[in-house]
């Protein structure tokens, strides 16, 4: 028992260690991503449907545009071994069997799905827990309240997508990513796979995070709807018929002599919530953690993800929760910031700030 | 304190025997004021001392003879070595004759100095000692006169002498050991005991900041580490930066790679054990030093007869620096990491031949951080960080001969530890009260055979309360990261009760032979009852003697270990698990180079099986089963150079394989530390002036690794899962790192001065530790070790 906790730090001691990390931030939208999956109940019912919407954006340069990838919706792993999502790769070997019309959202040839799969594309899709997903689950007697958990996969495309027969694909379930033209395999920029719990209990609760506005640079646009002759409030700039915040061009030769922007999400305390679920007899319940990853079409993120709230410490000063937005050097156009919040929980929430570079 | 048996079969017994082979007096010249009769000395005490290893395990036997100046109140002040021996025997038998307490010579009713010749013997004992005289008793003295300022009178020309019996070696089993000096300047250890180890055959290159030991391919679980043979919960400060007991309270280590005593058990691995020194006997020693980790103090000596006493302290001031350099990192350091110890025994003779031990250890780390900035790809960890752990022992040993060839030892220890961790949303709070004793009966029954036989007894309770994340035993799929998954949390209690009785024969049926069977039996009673029985044997046979010998030795034992709470406690699934069980078989030669130099190979195989793994069978509840299996397979080779004379070392070597196989009908896989080769090349040269220089070169293996081939976004964290290829079937690219140390020391009247400079990394080799993947899996990077990193001290000594 002393060593609990061990391994995880000397893991991320070991992961501390490389101070610099040198590949892109995070924090950087520069290609296919998908930046967070919420559900509307983030704890859904047995037997009802939840519904799921992503935001994902395919990283070209106009990103006042709703410019998205192709999605495609995998359902049908519930109850997997461990609780492990990796289990569900060999479960989900019926995509295999998918053309790439029927994996483009064409209709499904019948007898191709197994009972409980379904298949969806776009950026929102529904699935329903079979309705015994918590009576069957064999919980531990340590659990206080009898839980049960599916896993929804998803693809995001920067081409089209096709089936995959490797033994051992490197999306984990069998699908591939081509471009267009030449049929080519497209890399991580252009190619996302991943998954969404669902978490599913009889009558436990939780609710998305409640966000408000965000400050960037602790100014809030207008959003008055405005024309190219531009009759916007001071600081603004007109971006696809809205007022947006301006912010001054860096031509600074290096990013760090750029000024820092401040962003920040206006956190709501009814995010604040308690964790019944890992409750124990015995243990106090402990709270939800709370964090925001920041992201940006230009440039990036001094510090990509920043805690908000921590159930010991209490809700993060505005100094410590904020990102910190440098404006790239040299770049001037429309840019797209997003602050997405996670608690602990499932729970999913962002804000979208569109702002011009001049 | 030490395991009493350790005493009895590792370390020389003394005196034992004690006789005197002539006491003739002669008078000094007498001045005419100078007329009362001349009394010699006589003996009364004569504490422990050491039969040095390095000659002990040559079977260098002789005897030192040494000029003693007693003081007039019996004490001794003066050694002078006048016939050498050498291997480090002229030292012990000095050492030991300065805690020698004497009636003081007498000129009448007045107590006088004197100086007088004494015999010390060295001999390797056998079976069944000679009978132990009394205590030396003064014979009728002549007329004798001294000057009163004078130099002390020479009062006897015939010398007084001692017998140091050294306890036969267990030269079966394969022992390594460790003195205090080669784990105080072994180079780019600066001088901690357990970094030391890892230089010996077998003992795998663990990664930068761990706490682990991985020897011979097991489990880190696998090898126990001990404190004069007392269930010893934490070895190391926080991130292995350093052994909870400084070296300045050893006087060795011991370390088994495997088929180790019957004494020892409840691993399959190896074995470590941290010897304490005997507090000085003959004046106040006193250290204290200062380097770039900590500060730390110590001073050991007599109290009064028979009573000798050695305490020490360290803390760490990595705050005093690291607060800063924290700061400037801007993580929020609310208490920045330090730690510190604390040690002190008391050894008492109440008779002869026999001593009491009370020791306690007291260790201490505590941190407070405020990440803001979660860890990358694991942003649940993020917000608060502390950790207090300690431990408080409280240890009793009592060594003594019983009779004729019968000697008996017990040991206890008590203490409780505690936990009190938390890591963001994650919280490990325990307090773990244990008892553990041992205890020995050992019978010279007659020339060729010694019959010992014991207990060793492990019982306790436990507090836990858990928040955490699924510790997945061998098998089990990869679950998502920490950050998605559903914390798993649990309050609870119960009680330890691990007792064991061994009993082993040393069999001789010839001088060059020695057959050792034994057999242990353990009794687990906790979240399940289970009864083990593990036979062993171990034998060597010399075919000669001397700097030249040459002998083969060979083991072949059962070993169980019980399973670890990670895999029984309810919160992860299975309580009624099964000790798994090892299989060593060990094979080897040592071949005698010359005086002080040694050449062991000794080739070795493991069959391990009934390793707790997941069990798919039992469905989704993490459940666990007694399924996983290993193999072990290897050669070490370790040519080893005493300090006998300007020039020390060693080159150990080892080669080997250790796979697993994580369930019945899965494929073999390899070891998560496996390494195929681990070179150590140490040196030490005294280069006179009081100036030491070491080097150490290392070389190893990368540890394997699950390689990722590709990413897998986590929606409820937002960060991307590893989509894992074959398990384990990567490499890390080979370590290797050449270390240098000087040490300096300027000698004064009345203490000595030592400035030492340990470098690190002297080629500033990048040296791989870990893997860094970017956010989506993509691409991937090595982390690196340690810099060239220099590390400055200094130590001054009384």
């Amino acid at each position: 028992m002393t060593v609990a906790l061990r391994p995880v730090v000397s893991s991320l001691v070991l992961a501390a260690a490389a101070c610099s990390d040198p590949f892109e931030s995070p924090s950087s939208v520069t290609g296919v991503r998908v930046l967070a999956v919420q559900l509307d109940a983030p704890f859904a019912r047995p037997g009802e449907p939840v519904s799921m919407r992503m935001l994902a954006h395919d990283g070209a340069t106009s990103p006042l545009e709703n410019r998205v990838p192709s999605v495609t919706w995998f359902a049908g792993c519930d109850d997997p071994d461990d609780d492990a999502p990796s289990v569900c790769h060999q479960r989900l070997a019926w995509i295999r069997s998918l053309g790439p019309d029927e994996l483009a959202g064409g209709a499904i040839a019948s007898g191709k799905l197994p009972e409980g799969a379904s298949v969806g594309t776009g950026l929102s899709f529904t699935y329903t827990p079979p309705s015994d997903i918590v009576s069957r689950h064999r919980t531990p007697e340590t659990e206080a309240i009898p839980r049960g958990l599916a896993y929804v996969f998803f693809a995001a495309c920067g081409g089209r997508l096709v089936p995959s027969f490797e033994e051992r694909p490197a999306a984990g379930i069998p699908v591939a990513c081509v471009d267009r033209e030449s049929g080519k395999p497209l890399g991580a920029s252009r190619f996302v796979t991943g998954y969404v719990s669902v978490r599913v209990y009889d009558e436990l609760v939780n609710h998305n995070p409640s966000l408000g506005e965000t400050l960037v640079g602790g100014r809030i646009a207008s959003g008055d709807v405005c024309d190219a002759a531009g009759a916007c409030p001071a600081g603004e700039a007109c971006s696809a018929g809205r007022c947006v915040l301006a912010l001054a061009r860096c031509d600074e030769s290096s990013r760090e002599d750029c000024p820092e922007i401040p962003v920040l999400p206006t956190l709501l305390d009814s995010s604040f919530e308690t964790d019944e679920a890992g409750a124990s007899p015995g243990v106090p319940t402990s709270g939800e953690t709370l964090w925001a990853a920041y992201y940006a079409t230009a440039g990036e993120l001094d510090a990509p993800t920043r805690m908000l709230f921590d159930p010991t410490d209490g809700r993060a000063s505005a100094g410590d929760a904020q990102g910190v937005f440098r404006v790239p050097s040299g770049f001037a156009g429309p840019a797209r910031l997003w602050a997405v919040v996670h608690d602990t929980r499932g729970g999913v929430a962002w804000t979208q700030t569109d702002v011009v570079i001049r | 304190m030490r395991l009493a048996h350790e005493r009895l079969f590792m370390r020389p017994l003394v005196p034992v025997s004690m006789s005197v082979l002539l006491l003739a007096l002669v008078a000094s010249p007498a001045t005419a004021q100078e007329k009362a009769p001349l009394l010699p000395p006589v003996l009364v005490s004569a504490p422990s001392g050491d039969y040095p290893e390095s000659a002990r395990s040559e079977g260098i036997e002789g005897t030192v003879e040494l000029a003693l100046t007693i003081g007039p109140d019996g004490k001794v002040t003066g050694v002078d070595v006048l016939t050498p021996l050498g291997h480090g025997l002229d030292e012990a038998a000095s050492a030991a004759a300065r805690a020698f307490v004497f009636l003081p010579a007498r000129r009448g009713d007045t107590p006088i100095a004197a100086r007088i010749r004494y015999s010390y013997r060295f001999t390797i004992e056998k079976a069944k000692p000679p009978p132990a005289p009394p205590v030396i008793a003064a014979p009728p003295a002549p007329p004798a006169t001294a000057p009163a300022e004078a130099p002390p009178p020479v009062i006897a020309d015939e010398p007084m002498e001692v017998s140091v019996r050294g306890k036969a070696p267990e030269r079966e089993v394969t022992k390594r050991e460790l003195s205090s000096e080669e784990l105080r300047t072994m180079p780019g250890t600066n001088g901690d005991p357990l970094r030391s180890v890892a230089a010996m055959p077998g003992v795998a290159r663990a990664p930068l900041v761990t706490e682990l030991v991985v020897v011979r391919g097991s489990s880190p679980s696998g090898t126990g580490i001990f404190l004069d043979g007392a269930f010893f919960p934490r070895a190391f400060h926080f991130g292995g930066l350093s052994t909870v007991v400084p070296v300045e309270m050893l006087s060795r280590v011991d370390y088994y790679p495997g088929n180790f005593p019957a004494r020892y058990g409840r691993h399959d691995g190896g074995i470590i054990d941290l010897r304490t020194r005997v507090p000085d006997g003959d004046r106040l020693h006193a250290l204290a030093q200062v380097d770039l980790v900590d500060a730390r103090v110590f001073a050991s000596g007599p109290i009064t007869d028979g009573v000798r006493l050695a305490v020490g302290a360290r803390r760490s001031w990595l705050d005093a620096w690291l607060g800063p350099v924290l700061k400037s990192a801007d993580i929020g350091a609310r208490t920045v990491p330090y730690y510190h110890d604390g040690q002190a025994v008391l050894e008492i003779a109440p008779a002869q031949a026999s001593s009491l031990r009370l020791g306690v250890f007291t260790s201490s780390d505590t941190y407070r951080l405020y990440m803001k900035n979660p860890v990358a790809n694991e942003p649940v960890l993020g917000g608060g960080w502390s950790s207090a752990i300690s431990f408080t022992r409280v240890q009793a040993l009592y060594e003594g001969e019983l009779g004729e060839g019968v000697r008996f030892s017990s040991m206890a220890s008590v203490g409780p530890d505690y936990q009190r961790e938390k890591i963001g949303s994650l919280v490990a709070e325990t307090r773990i009260d244990f008892v553990s004793s041992r205890g020995e009966l050992s019978v010279d029954a007659a020339r060729w055979l010694t019959v010992r036989g014991g207990w060793d007894v492990l019982v306790g309770t436990y507090d836990a309360t858990l928040r955490i994340p699924n510790i997945p035993v061998l098998g089990a799929s990869d679950g998502p990261p920490i950050s998605s998954q559903r914390l798993l949390t649990w309050k609870g209690s119960g009680t330890v009760s691990r007792p064991a009785a061994f009993v082993e024969a040393r069999i001789s049926p010839v001088k060059a032979w020695d057959l050792v069977p034994s057999v242990r039996v353990d009794h687990t009673e906790e979240f399940s009852s289970e009864w083990t029985v593990s036979p062993r044997a171990n034998t060597r046979f010399a075919f000669s003697q001397g700097p030249l010998r040459t002998a083969v030795r060979g083991g072949l034992g059962l070993f169980y270990q019980p399973p670890d709470y990670n895999a029984v406690l309810p919160i992860f699934g299975t309580r009624d698990l099964r000790a798994s069980r090892g299989v060593h078989a060990s094979i080897g030669i040592e071949q005698g180079l010359g005086e002080g130099t040694e050449l062991s190979v000794e080739g070795f195989h493991k069959k391990m099986d009934g390793i707790p793994s997941h069990d798919p069978a039992r469905g989704q509840v993490p459940t666990n089963a007694n399924g996983a299996s290993g193999r072990v397979v290897g050669l070490e080779t370790l040519l080893k150079v005493r300090p006998v004379g300007r020039f020390s070392g060693w080159v150990s070597y080892t080669l080997s394989r250790s796979t697993r196989q994580d369930a019945p009908g899965a494929p073999t896989r390899l070891f998560d530390f496996d390494q195929t080769h681990v070179l150590t090349v140490l040196s030490s040269v005294n280069v006179g002036r009081g100036v030491t220089v070491g080097g150490r070169f290392r070389y190893a293996s990368g540890i394997p690794y699950t390689p990722c081939l590709g990413g897998s976004y986590a929606a409820d964290s937002g960060v991307y899962d590893c989509v894992s290829g074959e398990r384990f079937g990567a490499r890390l690219p080979a370590f290797h790192q050449l270390d240098l140390r000087v040490d300096k020391t300027w000698e004064f009247s009345r203490w000595k001065l030592t400035a030492y400079l340990d470098v690190q990394n002297v080629y500033n080799r990048t040296n791989p530790e870990g893997l860094i993947y970017s956010y989506d899996k993509s691409k991937l990077a090595y982390s690196s070790g340690v810099p060239l990193l220099p590390i400055l001290g200094v130590r001054g000594e009384l």
